[in-house]
């Protein structure tokens, strides 16, 4: 190979890895950090755009950003807030757009949505590529907006993938749609299947095998350290079909046990066409999750382990007896919350708490801050988005739990 | 409160053209680098003879570059070239790959013969929250490069490389590094973690002894 062809390979490389650094990387660690996070001072901006290629296609995007947060402006500016807030939100306003105009690089994106969360008061600038489309939107307020990102998250949980064959391994781990790869692993003690010299077919088999046993047992336990400091809950193992198998029975009985698929795999594969392997896997279990646990909940609501509208789930998050919460996508309600006990209620006119007494802030979302909620006190949270989204709309007020007492 | 920027760590589609075209002018020089010292690593056993390619050893070092650069910028100002930086990766890269190789087939100390993880930490000296590391500061123009062909005098690099083995790993390295790749004495020195002197001395030293073995 002519060093010029290996230098392109290198570029390529790193243009990927370009591409795929660009934004901060989503754990399920940040996602509980972001849902704690809160200003005292100035204002913190949540943006969400919609990056699918059809509506990138519409408007430039510095154009839509410029329109979006425009309207925002004007909308908070006729709720006639203090002008030390406005002036904070106008700044604030000023910097992403610049971002997105001058420093935005739109090649590398390769996702389908996108958020951006910023306070300077406490120097936040994050910016998430998420797997999934979202609506334009964007939050002012004195913490982040992070009922979306939840939603998204709870159908992307960390997925570990081990590429495998006789020879090499190949170790990921994905979480809504980023991408982390560990050091290959390769064994170049195992021979090759032909260059078996003056060895009978026999013995140089059992050889080979020999090999290969020990390379399979290298890789599970590398795949044990790898994982205990990259947590899963799903393991999927690719290459071919006899290899994959062959390793499940290597691995340590935790991570067989979250073994959910063996798909097929080329080892030099590029890691966007890994992600989106894993996303196709991915989405089609979470619909068959959402299923079950829409089931679960109807069971729930039967034998009095479960609640369903909002008065109900509000109630029973106050109590903190959640143990999973459904939500059905785009199910927004107005409501309000104490600012002393932190009570939640979909009464958005009251003004007292009923609980402590203390003074309650109305919000056009209680639905986010349920979302929130949930995040600190249940098991997991189910954004119903398939089939069951209508049905939980139309028969169960948008909204539901299995409680644990 | 003081207001600070909103992003210190946001890279522009510009900045990371800059940098792949700076990978690009110098990786001829770094695969040569590479090369040469697995040739060493060879030469010393400490892998097998084709265990490892420069190729590999410059990607996972392209991307550690960039990793490091990444991370760095607009937190700490580095305290030497960029073209410093990629040694550094490449040097990094050699004893991570070298090491991984040993997992499986031997037990040297990679460190000893190659890297020095402290001299590697020095290499981004001051903790500078609000001085923004620009790649300016990392990557030079082309005018202000340092002199790249300081040569090695009439020994055929080649012949050389089996008389540069023979010095002690100091004086290869620094020789290696400051007469044959041309970086500076005072780069040669943070990437090595040790004085001028002590870098000027060994250069000398390596120097004599390649003459008289010449």
């Amino acid at each position: 190979m002519t060093k010029n062809t290996l230098r392109n390979e290198a570029l390529e490389r790193l243009d990927a890895e370009m591409s795929l650094r660009a934004y901060d990387v989503l754990t399920p660690e940040t996602i509980q950090a972001l849902a704690e996070l809160r200003t005292d001072e100035g204002v913190f901006v949540s943006l969400y755009l919609d990056m699918t290629p059809q509506r990138l296609q519409e408007a430039q995007l510095p154009v839509r950003v410029k329109r979006l947060l425009d309207e925002a402006y004007k909308a908070l500016e006729a709720d006639a807030p203090q002008k030390n807030m406005l002036k904070d939100v106008k700044e604030t306003f000023e910097r992403i757009q610049t971002f997105f105009t001058d420093e935005f690089d739109l090649t590398g994106h390769h996702g389908q949505g996108l958020v951006l969360f910023a306070a300077p008061a406490i120097d936040v600038w994050q910016i998430y590529r998420l797997p999934v489309p979202v609506r334009d939107m964007v939050y002012v307020g004195d913490r982040p907006q992070i009922r979306t990102l939840v939603r998204i998250a709870e159908e992307f949980e960390p997925t570990g993938v081990i590429y495998i064959d006789r020879r090499d391994a190949r170790l990921f781990r994905v979480f809504m749609g980023d991408i982390d790869e560990w050091a290959e692993e390769r064994d170049d003690d195992v021979p090759g299947w032909h260059d078996q010299g003056g060895w009978s077919q026999a013995r140089y088999q059992r050889h080979i095998e020999d090999h290969i046993e020990r390379h399979f047992k290298k890789v599970a336990e590398d795949a044990r350290r790898f994982f205990e400091q990259a947590p899963i809950t799903r393991l999927i193992l690719a290459g071919q079909e006899e290899n994959t198998k062959a390793f499940e029975d290597f691995l340590p009985n935790d991570l067989r046990q979250k073994v959910v698929a063996h798909i097929p795999m080329e080892k030099k594969v590029r890691l966007r066409e890994v992600l989106d392997r894993v996303l196709e896997v991915e989405q089609a279990i979470e619909r068959q999750v959402e299923a079950e646990r829409f089931q679960k909940w109807q069971d729930a609501l039967y034998t009095g382990r479960g609640v369903e509208g909002l008065e109900a789930t509000l109630q029973a998050l106050n109590e903190k007896r959640v143990m999973l919460l459904l939500v059905a996508e785009g199910f927004v309600a107005p409501g309000a919350e104490c600012t002393q006990c932190g009570w939640l209620t979909d009464e958005a006119d009251l003004t007292t708490c009923a609980l402590c007494g203390g003074a309650l802030l109305r919000t056009d979302d209680v639905v986010e801050l349920a979302i929130e909620r949930a995040v600190e006190q249940a098991d997991d949270i189910d954004v119903i988005r398939g089939d069951l989204r209508a049905k939980m709309l139309e028969e169960a007020g948008g909204i539901g739990a299995i409680l644990r007492y | 409160m003081q207001r600070r920027p909103l992003s210190r760590t946001r890279i522009t589609k510009a900045e990371k053209t800059r940098f792949r075209q700076f990978i690009e002018r110098h990786f001829d020089e770094l695969y040569d680098y590479a090369a040469r010292e697995l040739r060493y690593l060879e030469a010393l056993g400490v892998i097998a003879p084709g265990a490892l390619q420069p190729a590999e050893v410059l990607n996972e070092a392209v991307i550690a570059a960039w990793d490091m650069w990444r991370s760095n910028r607009g937190r700490r100002r580095a305290q030497v070239s960029g073209r410093a930086l990629l040694y550094s990766a490449v040097r990094r890269a050699l004893a991570t790959l070298a090491r991984q190789y040993q997992m499986t087939s031997g037990d040297l100390s990679i460190e000893e013969v190659l890297v020095d993880p402290e001299a590697d930490q020095q290499l981004w000296a001051y903790w500078e929250p609000d001085d923004v590391t620009t790649l300016e500061d990392l990557i030079p123009d082309e005018a202000h490069e340092p002199v790249e062909d300081i040569a090695l005098e009439e020994i055929e690099v080649e012949e050389a490389e089996a008389i540069l083995n023979q010095l002690p790993p100091l004086q290869r390295q620094a020789f290696i590094l400051h007469a044959l790749h041309g970086l500076p004495l005072e780069e040669t020195a943070r990437l090595l973690n040790t004085s001028i002197q002590a870098v000027q001395k060994a250069v000398q030293d390596a120097r004599e002894h390649l003459k008289q073995v010449g």
